[in-house]
């Protein structure tokens, strides 16, 4: 099974092959999703000797992130798969952020910035193998101020994960902290694993995924 | 703080702007409010001029296309000029949209129609309200700091203390 | 040749099909789609957001209007030049998508220059270059000399608000609908159109730039003032000022352009006042006038694929890597931009 996988969300844009799980290639360029990521897809799958015409799926970030580099790699992404009939697998970048590896901490912290002084976050836990449990239930749009409320009350349990340069710098409580710049292809593929794959005919009206502000600040600002 | 200033010609005004644009600092956000007609535009082409080296024929109504990008030469910022005009209101991607560009730290954007939604989106801004008066070239302008800032307070007494006291 | 034409540039999304630069197979608009059941019902009046989530359904319609799949297609165009960046962005990657998966060429075309193509599409046996063509829409108001296939030089633009905008703003103003143009133009029919000496801005001038600001302050002092109006005399009498403003400054620069032949594009080009006033003058001054379809007319993908038809032979197919500018002044292109002190009056 082959599979092209894309991420636009972040300050890297993205592009990974894989053969059954297993990344045969890749490219990673800073910035500019808009002119590089269908080059960089052709490059990559020449690269590895791979056809478009045997793709299986299309893996795509659908968000939180960059909202100009969110619908550059879900429109390309979707597009691609209509062409040519295969199934695409949205993924969260929040999630990719923590599949892929095991860690240390029972409690995972994954944020992204959501501009002014403000982060999406989710939160995992990890199994005994330090592996991240799949899904998030209450991922949200929180200030500097509660972020840091929510990782005091943590106490030492939790690491900070972030994608690109958010708040984590500020922060004055943290017991430890991981600054990401671009997503692995390895943690990509194991987000996928968990993706609901949606048909070319589903597929045609996906758009970027983004968070309501939790209902703390939406109360606060009335 | 509210400051008002009398202009009794459009070349006056256009050189209030200019006044007002030289002192901007980077990441500055200007609301632009006024009835139709009153001289938003007018006034946005005086503020770029003030920004830096830039065609002010090229500054124009960004009501059609929502945002207008301007590469001012004088500086390695970009000045965004937008328009409220055309929304009738803020879905979610609207807020997404702009606020990738109300956020950057290197960029100026000045928003016609500004009382809509500017609010929304970001925690303060430098208001500025242009009327119009029964002589039709003559207008009355008013620059206040929207929302709660520091940042803005001070920028608007610089203005004040510095170019707006002579009119 | 069977080209796709995409046009994403603000708040229509729209995919054209046209075969051998001329034939329009397909052309569909998404704000034509709106009451679709695809879309989820009435689009508001801003659907430039949409554009993500309406690409894809937009190319399938209009493949399935023109019979062809993605194995039939030559070529794919784009607007990526002028416009809202957000929007073209979502149709220059799906173009992009197209001309990889499909192995296809890519153009890539200045959304002004898709307005120049709808008349050519319209007109290609008997419109000759050079000639001078005034496209007024939405978002711009300008004049051009065309001097051959995507070669441009700028005569005179608008410096505050476009034509249409104008027309938009005014509609609004007198609480009629949107689109304002047609609003206006049917409003008119009962107005006299001589009610109201409104200013006829920049008329006088020798240069051809354009202004409608004023003309609009002018109407707004009027509904705003204590006088009793009728409607269709207001919109009457503005869209008369507005029609003589751009016939006059468009015959001043054929005279000094030397041109015998004028096309007119964009959304204002549907004003039926302003295609017969134009034609008129124009044919009295032994000129002629070339007009599109009423369908190009508006922002559409079809002009597109026109554009890319005749670009993709003269300037070549693009890079994968082409780039996407919101706010490219045509002068970016091929374009010299004129000076407006070498014009005298007409």
């Amino acid at each position: 099974m082959f599979s092209l996988l894309i991420d636009t969300s972040g300050p890297y844009s993205t592009v990974a092959v894989a053969q059954d799980a297993v990344v045969s290639g890749m490219s990673a360029i800073l910035g500019r999703p808009a002119e590089k990521v269908h080059s960089q897809i052709k490059a990559t799958l020449r690269a590895t000797g791979i056809a478009l015409s045997s793709l299986d799926s299309v893996t795509i970030v659908t968000g939180p992130g960059s909202w100009t580099g969110l619908n550059i790699g879900v429109t390309a992404a979707k597009t691609l798969a209509q062409v040519l009939r295969v199934d695409v697998l949205p993924i969260s970048s929040l999630d990719a952020l923590v599949a892929g590896r095991t860690w240390r901490y029972s409690r995972l912290c994954a944020v992204l910035s959501a501009g002014r002084g403000r982060v999406y976050r989710a939160w995992y836990d990890t199994d005994r193998g330090g592996t991240a449990q799949s899904g998030h239930h209450d991922a949200e749009v929180l200030t500097a101020e509660a972020l840091e409320a929510e990782l005091a009350q943590a106490d030492g349990s939790a690491l900070l994960i972030e994608y690109g340069k958010t708040v984590g710098s500020t922060l004055k409580y943290c017991s430890g902290i991981v600054q990401v710049l671009r997503l692995s292809p390895e943690a990509m593929i194991a987000a996928a694993a968990h993706a609901l794959p949606l048909g070319p005919e589903e597929a045609i009206t996906l758009t970027p995924a983004y968070m309501q502000a939790s209902l703390a600040e939406r109360d606060a600002k009335r | 703080m509210c400051v008002r200033v009398q202009t009794t010609s459009p070349q006056e005004t256009l050189a209030l702007g200019r006044v007002i644009g030289a002192r901007l600092p980077q990441g500055t956000v200007v609301g632009l409010d006024g009835p139709l007609g009153a001289g938003k535009t007018w006034m946005a082409k005086g503020l770029v001029q003030g920004i830096g080296t830039f065609d002010p024929t090229l500054v124009k109504s960004p009501a059609y296309n929502l945002i207008h990008e301007y590469q001012v030469d004088s500086l390695t910022c970009t000045v965004y000029h937008i328009d409220f005009y055309r929304l009738d209101r803020l879905s979610l991607p609207d807020r997404l949209l702009f606020s990738e560009v109300l956020d950057r730290p290197d960029a100026i954007c000045l928003i016609e129609w500004a009382g809509k939604f500017l609010g929304d989106l970001v925690p303060a801004y430098l208001s500025i309200t242009v009327s119009k008066t029964e002589r039709p070239d003559a207008r009355v302008i008013h620059v206040r700091a929207a929302g709660d800032s520091p940042t803005y307070e001070s920028l608007l007494r610089d203005l004040h203390h510095d170019v707006l006291a002579p009119y | 040749m069977v080209i796709l034409g995409i046009d994403t540039t603000c708040d229509d999304t729209s995919a054209g099909i046209v075969a051998n630069g001329s034939q329009v197979l397909a052309n569909v608009i998404s704000s034509q789609y709106a009451a679709h059941e695809a879309f989820g019902g009435i689009v508001p009046m801003i659907a430039a957001r949409e554009h993500t989530r309406q690409i894809g359904h937009i190319i399938r319609a209009a493949m399935q209007e023109a019979q062809v799949t993605f194995s039939d297609l030559d070529a794919v165009a784009v607007s990526n030049n002028q416009g809202l960046l957000l929007s073209l962005v979502v149709g220059v990657s799906a173009a992009k998508s197209i001309a990889l998966a499909c192995g296809i060429p890519l153009v890539g075309i200045h959304h002004l220059e898709g307005h120049i193509y709808s008349v050519l599409m319209a007109h290609e046996e008997v419109l000759r270059f050079p000639f001078l063509c005034l496209t007024v829409a939405g978002g711009h108001t300008l004049l051009l000399r065309v001097e051959d296939h995507g070669v441009y030089s700028l005569l005179g633009h608008t410096r505050d608000d476009a034509a249409g905008e104008a027309f938009d703003k005014v509609a609004r103003r007198l609480g009629l609908g949107y689109p304002g143009g047609a609003a206006i133009e049917k409003l008119a029919k009962q107005g006299n159109a001589a009610a109201y000496a409104f200013p006829r801005p920049m008329i006088t001038r020798s240069n051809l730039d354009f202004s409608f600001s004023g003309l609009k302050t002018a109407v707004m002092n009027l509904l705003d003032s204590a006088e009793t109006f009728r409607k269709e005399d207001v919109a009457a009498s503005f869209q008369q000022a507005v029609a003589d403003v751009l016939v006059t400054k468009t015959l001043r620069a054929a005279k000094s352009e030397g041109l015998a032949r004028i096309a007119l594009a964009g959304g204002v080009a549907v004003n039926g006042l302003l295609r017969s006033q134009l034609t008129t003058e124009a044919a009295k001054r032994g000129c002629q006038v070339y007009l599109p379809a009423p369908s190009l007319c508006m922002d559409n993908g079809a002009m597109v694929a026109g554009a890319g038809y005749y670009l993709l032979r003269h300037r070549g197919a693009d890079p994968l890597t082409i780039g996407v500018r919101a706010n490219a002044p045509l002068g970016r292109l091929q374009v010299k931009y004129r000076h407006p002190a070498k014009y005298r009056s007409a």
